[in-house]
């Protein structure tokens, strides 16, 4: 029975993944490649998109920098509670500015501030404020994994022969030199991408550059158009997946045991700073989001307007979530990770969102030869002209958080677990079904929710690939936002918040399930 | 309501639920707060159900005539109601739309129907520069659109991307109407005195309020959308494009051609035609002006551009080709 299970959610998640990721990537490629045999100069970008492409890099450098700052206070927060997974709450705090969509962040800040200091400041600097208050749990997270597993027990030798300052900086920064890069990598790649919090801010970046080609190329040369202005954004983010997985820190047993114990105290005041920390980042903008006298009118009659557009955009978004982890689920299911599953889905997760969708418009667009075949035609238009290429899209967007659903459930439960349930008799997908996923069910439903909430907010593909219903709810703020209705973007902003409730409190279950299964 | 929910909601578990109640298709870069009213009065008084695909502002109409390209002879959609008229006109020259003449196209001047019955143009949007009151008087700004591109106005300038919506067919009028060379040395003259350009109207309406353009070139309605939001002191001008008025561009209604459901949009087409949306749109906050002489109000006399629309859509490869050289290179 359990062995049964698996082969059908290995069986579905390869599907999607062929269909969600690997077709549409050759399709891409393909449509590029023809095209540019047919026009050379269309895979040069111009003189002004290399000048986009400095304007999007000088952004994310300076995003990334200031994100790692603000992330120093975060990481000590959650490297003082000893483990992650010691300090339930802290750790789901961490992740909900990360759930939010950076988009109402700037709208936030925009209400909030817009008469005062937030409104002076240039258009490029509010990105990178934004950029920094949104991603800042990333590097938090990363560099207190690496302060509890190395960065401790140095810092603890070290200050017996010198003064803490110091032994921060000659002990202590050295050994974290590999987590440091590999946050600043994850960061720069991501923002590289990002096109809402520029968009909201009036600022024209690369990704801006991406959407209107996609917009305005015709059918046969979106590829070659859109892969054509974004190959450098794709060499950056797979030389900065390379770098990532390279500079990855590799597990030591002998320092991954050195944890210390924490009065409950401390953890107390790591609470309170994490508190205020994700307060500032995130409460303030929110605050200026649904701080209105009249939200509640508004949010009546938006829910009374759009609700057939709020239940599908939920509907969709959560059935694409269900389907990223069950792609997740099937390329990690092996003793190996399939390495293809990690490359295709973190490359479709951090390339813009255009390039996503017009890699699904390239792939399911029938071709005219299909006419020949009236019934698979039909079906094929309609597949392409409806739902389906929307859930998908946001599948393969966000499989990236599947995978690592997937990876965290079969790697989360101790190997000796796992070596006394082969002595049973159990191996192979057995196992895994048994052992891993019923087992670790909490973190495969947490990754659904956190894909679910991130698909709620990705404009990008969805304004790419555009379908008749259900109307989504980013395309809705989006549209609200160009047209000054405050109130029902307010409201509106109010119910992409809401999607992000279930993520969080998810995340916090698990953990704190975590920490009883002793599986930290 | 019920219908919208069948067909937004429904269709979503279940395949070709939507074959069981009559639709009709939609793609629509009218804004959404515009259109969905009179998509919800056209529901209630048919019964057919509604599904609109809209744009976003970046891509805006561009991106939706394109997609209707694809699809070729197998189109998803019945019905166009586009924002602007020139790339609507440029599909049905590819032969996308059907020759319909709507039953209630009366009133409408022969100016805004297609002479081939195609299209059918209704309720214009001014093109207008865009200034904060409070920071700027009327008389600093140009009474020309020639004139904004000397270097103390185009310093100052936001404007959208013109290779999308209103704007592209804004800056193809220019070419029509001042002649290829003069209009090229225009859009060079922005690019050298710095005119800063956005993704969208409604962007460069907010570069406006936050300081960073003093005027923008933007469209009649995104004005009153600000101003209805607060930002009052956002003002407009209507500076001449040669013809003694500014350019006034009008929304179409057209039957894409062999459209899934060609009964219920042929329908669509003459409700969206009528003299009562007409109506609707001149009294909504984008305060539309009518093709229709009988329903305005007095205020705004729209004058069609001398050499025609026909002209201005001819001119559009060439002020794109021009934009993208000068422009965006």
């Amino acid at each position: 029975m359990a062995r049964a299970l698996g082969i059908v959610v290995v069986a579905a998640g390869t599907i999607g993944f062929v269909g969600a990721i690997v077709i549409p990537g050759i399709a891409l490629a393909v449509g590029a490649g023809t095209g540019a045999c047919a026009d050379g100069a269309a895979i040069w970008p111009s003189a002004r998109q290399w000048g986009l492409y400095g304007r999007t890099v000088g952004m994310a450098v300076c995003g990334t920098a200031l994100a790692m700052v603000l992330a120093l206070p975060g990481a000590w927060a959650i490297a003082r509670v000893r483990r992650f997974s010691h300090a339930p709450l802290v750790g789901a705090l961490a992740f909900v500015p990360l759930l939010m969509p950076p988009m109402i962040v700037v709208f936030g800040w925009q209400r909030l501030l817009g008469g005062y200091w937030f409104r002076d400041l240039s258009p490029m600097a509010r990105c990178v404020w934004v950029w920094a208050s949104w991603g800042w749990p990333i590097p938090a997270m990363i560099l207190a994994a690496g302060w509890m597993r190395v960065g401790r027990s140095v810092c603890e030798a070290a200050v017996l022969v010198t003064t803490p300052g110091n032994a921060f900086l000659r002990a202590v920064a050295p050994s974290l030199r590999r987590h440091v890069m590999v946050s600043a990598v994850i960061l720069l790649v991501w923002f590289v991408g990002e096109y809402s919090v520029p968009h909201a801010n009036g600022v024209f970046v690369m990704a801006s550059e991406l959407m209107d080609t996609a917009g305005q190329s015709a059918a046969g040369e979106m590829a070659v158009r859109v892969l054509g202005l974004s190959w450098p954004l794709i060499v950056v983010t797979v030389a900065g997946i390379v770098v990532a997985s390279k500079c990855w820190p590799a597990p030591d047993g002998a320092s991954g045991g050195m944890v210390y114990s924490e009065a409950t105290s401390r953890r107390g005041k790591a609470l309170v700073l994490m508190i205020v920390i994700v307060g500032v980042t995130c409460g303030l903008p929110l605050t200026g989001v649904a701080g209105r006298r009249a939200l509640i009118g508004d949010l009546a009659e938006t829910v009374t307007t759009y609700w057939p557009e709020l239940l599908g955009s939920v509907g969709l978004c959560t059935a694409s979530g269900v389907l990223a982890v069950i792609m997740g689920m099937a390329l990690t299911a092996g003793v190996r990770p399939a390495r293809i599953g990690l490359v295709g889905t973190f490359l479709f997760g951090v390339v813009p969102g255009a390039v996503v969708g017009s890699a699904m418009l390239s792939a399911y667009r029938p071709a005219e030869w299909m006419n020949a075949f009236p019934r698979a035609a039909e079906a094929s238009w309609w597949f392409y002209g409806h739902w389906p290429i929307v859930l998908i899209g946001l599948a393969g967007r966000f499989a990236w958080v599947g995978w690592l659903a997937g990876w965290m459930a079969t790697r989360g439960v101790p190997r000796a677990h796992q070596e006394q349930s082969s002595l049973d008799g159990a191996a192979g997908l057995t196992q895994t079904v048994t052992m891993c996923w019923r087992h670790q069910w909490p973190v495969l439903v947490c990754g659904v929710a956190v894909a679910s909430a991130m698909a709620m907010s990705e404009f990008a593909v969805v304004g790419v690939v555009g379908v008749p219903s259900p109307t989504m709810l980013a395309m809705l703020v989006i549209e609200k936002f160009h047209r000054f209705e405050y109130g029902m973007l307010a409201a509106l902003s109010v119910c992409l918040m809401v999607s992000a409730v279930p993520g969080t409190v998810l995340v916090w279950a698990v953990l704190r399930r975590r920490e009883w299964a002793g599986y930290g | 309501m019920c219908c919208r929910l069948c067909a937004s909601i429904l269709t979503v578990p279940c395949v070709g639920c939507e074959e069981r109640a009559e639709t009709v298709v939609v793609y629509c870069s009218v804004d959404e707060t515009i259109a969905r009213p009179l998509f919800d009065a056209f529901e209630r008084e048919t019964g057919i159900a509604v599904r609109a695909v809209t744009d976003h502002e970046a891509g805006k109409t561009t991106g939706l005539l394109q997609r209707i390209v694809a699809e070729g002879d197998r189109p998803r959609a019945d019905v166009l109601f586009s924002g602007e008229l020139f790339g609507t006109m440029q599909l049905a020259e590819r032969g996308a739309l059907e020759a319909f003449l709507p039953e209630m196209w009366e009133g409408i001047p022969s100016d805004y129907i297609d002479g081939k019955h195609r299209w059918t143009a209704v309720s214009l949007r001014a093109r207008v520069l865009a200034f904060d009151g409070a920071r700027v008087a009327a008389d600093e700004l140009p009474r020309s659109w020639e004139e904004l591109g000397d270097a103390r106005w185009a310093a100052h300038l936001a404007m959208a991307n013109p290779l999308f919506g209103t704007t592209r067919g804004h800056v193809a009028a220019m070419f029509a109407a001042w002649g290829d060379e003069r209009a090229t040395q225009y859009l060079k003259s922005l690019r050298a005195h710095g005119a800063m350009f956005v993704d969208g109207n409604s962007s460069a309406v907010r570069a406006v309020l936050d300081g960073r353009a003093r005027w923008c070139m933007t469209d009649m309605d995104d004005v009153y959308a600000a101003r209805r939001e607060g930002h009052v002191s956002l003002e407009m001008v209507l500076p001449d494009m040669g013809h003694g008025d500014t350019m006034w561009i009008p929304c179409t209604v057209a039957l894409i051609r062999s459209g899934p459901h060609s009964a219920a949009g042929r329908r669509l087409v003459s409700f969206l035609v009528s003299a009562e949306v007409e109506r609707t749109m001149a009294e909504s906050d984008a305060r539309f002006v009518p093709v229709r002489p009988g329903l305005r109000d007095g205020r705004l006399n729209p004058k069609t551009p001398p050499v025609g629309y026909a002209a201005i859509a001819a001119a559009l490869p060439r002020s794109d080709r021009v934009v993208r050289d000068v422009l965006l290179r």
